[in-house]
């Protein structure tokens, strides 16, 4: 499931927040694919400024939207459930939420929040991931 | 009166319960300790290890009963927190540590036994006379508790930061993402990076830091009992109530799996004691319990010896002792071997042996929460 994104091609940078919510471990990865090329990792949450292991990104910026116009985003978290009962673990992959917010467009600030079908689990229950993937126009 | 608390408390916790799960499994049953059942005395351990609480567990299950009487020998708990299914979960607050290089929030202090704070209902049918259990009397039981102080040194809440920085740095890695011959992203199906995290032996020894038992835990909780003979409803009476404290202190031995905890049990109860066997006379009597447990954990094994004392404020000749060991295996997974024998409280018949098996109860009994 993709969603969108407007682009101003005059306008100026674009910023990405991630803000997660789960009682696992968390890794957040944004991944950007800009027209014509393949996707390149730019932000990690594991990774200075700001690492963490709740999987949230504080806001900062992706580009200029003159290179973004077209592209595409791809947020990527893994969450892994530590101490949590076993008779929890259902509500957990219900409570576990992504809720990305891009802003600098000309729509300012949207939020996107994963959609059930945009995440899933392993077997075991433990293992919990969402991914929302952005079309910038 | 006096019932109409417990009344609620039960059609609460029924209520919300139903709405959680539906479908109770035997994923959810378990031998029981939750304050309910310990101020029965009829609990595996009087002397428990704090856990984390369950949205919702029924143990020992049996509800069934021969349709106008009251339900006997059951055991449920709930944690009402996480009925509200909080939006802001982290894995800090989870823990109760605050993030790298800052401080716990006064908020999350406040939440802390919120979070940890269960609410259980038990019933214990005695078909003999035992301890200060009655023949064919019915127990009910209502209780609470709660975590009131989590305390880690600095020391392992760095080591917690590191083993966390390591298993996400992991799961990151484990998880890459594959191109596709478009440039598109692929991802690799959870279950393969579920199974390629289990065997990575570095990931499995962050996550067990993670779950390293802090240095000290204060727990509290409160239980309050009816009897009620011959399972009528109108027989009932006081039977007991308490307050407890435990404090756990944690010791793991430096790079091995050997783990040692001494927990310190004090509780004070107002007991409704038996003072005529033959008119059946009961005098309600103020009780202090004070006694300890040692436990220490290897891998597939604990073993556990517990010890409390009770005291009673009026008749010093009725104070009484129980003195029980508690050795767990785990055969794997999915299946544990629970033997427990010793000395419970009273005089009569007060030999307090079980020897059972747990099934389906993932890895939580023997894992540090």
């Amino acid at each position: 499931m993709e969603r969108t994104y407007q682009i101003d091609p005059s306008g100026g940078d674009i910023t990405i927040e991630v803000i997660v919510s789960t009682r696992g471990i968390a890794a957040t990865e944004v991944s950007r694919r800009l027209k014509g090329g393949s996707y390149v990792s730019i932000i990690k949450s594991t990774e200075p400024p700001n690492a963490n292991a709740a999987g949230m990104v504080t806001e900062r910026g992706i580009g200029h939207s003159p290179i973004l116009k077209e592209g595409k985003l791809d947020i990527y978290t893994i969450a892994r459930l530590v101490s949590v009962p076993d008779s929890d673990l259902e509500q957990a992959f219900e409570e576990f939420t992504i809720t990305c917010i891009l802003r600098g467009g000309p729509q300012g600030a949207q939020p996107f929040t994963l959609e059930a079908a945009e995440k899933e689990r392993s077997s075991s229950k433990k293992l919990l991931a969402g991914n929302i993937r952005i079309v910038l126009f | 009166m006096k019932c109409l608390p417990v009344l609620a408390v039960v059609l609460f916790s029924m209520t919300t319960a139903y709405a959680q799960n539906k479908d109770i499994k035997l994923t959810d049953l378990k031998t029981p300790n939750s304050p309910g059942f310990q101020i029965l005395d009829i609990s595996p351990s009087s002397v428990e290890r704090p856990t984390n609480p369950q949205g919702f567990s029924v143990k020992v299950l049996n509800l069934f009963s021969s349709g106008n009487g009251i339900p006997k020998n059951f055991s449920f708990e709930f944690s009402p927190f996480w009925s509200f299914k909080p939006k802001d979960e982290t894995v800090y607050n989870y823990l109760g540590i605050p993030k790298e290089g800052e401080k716990l929030p006064p908020a999350q202090i406040l939440k802390a036994p919120l979070r940890k704070f269960s609410i259980s209902l038990a019933s214990a049918f005695s078909d003999s006379t035992s301890g200060s259990s009655l023949k064919n009397t019915n127990y009910i039981a209502v209780g609470a508790r709660t975590n009131l102080l989590t305390l880690r040194t600095r020391g392992q809440v760095e080591n917690i930061h590191a083993d966390l920085h390591n298993a996400t740095q992991i799961m990151l890695k484990k998880a890459a993402a594959l191109h596709g011959p478009g440039g598109e992203i692929i991802r690799r199906p959870v279950d393969e990076v579920d199974k390629l995290l289990e065997e990575d032996e570095e990931y499995q020894a962050a996550l067990a830091g993670v779950q390293r038992q802090p240095l000290l835990l204060l727990d509290v909780a409160y239980a309050y009992s009816n009897a009620f003979a011959d399972n009528k409803y109108a027989n009932r009476r006081f039977h007991k109530s308490g307050f407890w404290a435990t404090l756990t202190a944690n010791a793991q031995f430096k790079a091995t799996d050997h783990f040692l905890s001494f927990i310190v049990l004090g509780r004070i109860t107002n007991d409704n004691v038996l003072k005529d066997t033959a008119k059946l006379v009961f005098e309600e009597d103020r009780a202090i319990d004070y006694g300890g447990k040692l436990e220490y954990n290897l891998k597939r094994f604990s073993l556990s010896v517990e010890y409390v004392k009770r005291s009673y404020n009026d008749i010093s000749a009725i104070d009484t002792e129980r003195t029980v060991g508690i050795l767990q295996y785990k055969i794997s997974n999915q299946l544990y071997v629970m033997g427990t024998y010793g000395k419970n409280f009273g005089n009569i018949n007060n030999v307090f042996a079980l020897l059972g098996l747990n099934w389906g109860f993932g890895s939580s009994p023997l894992k540090n929460e």
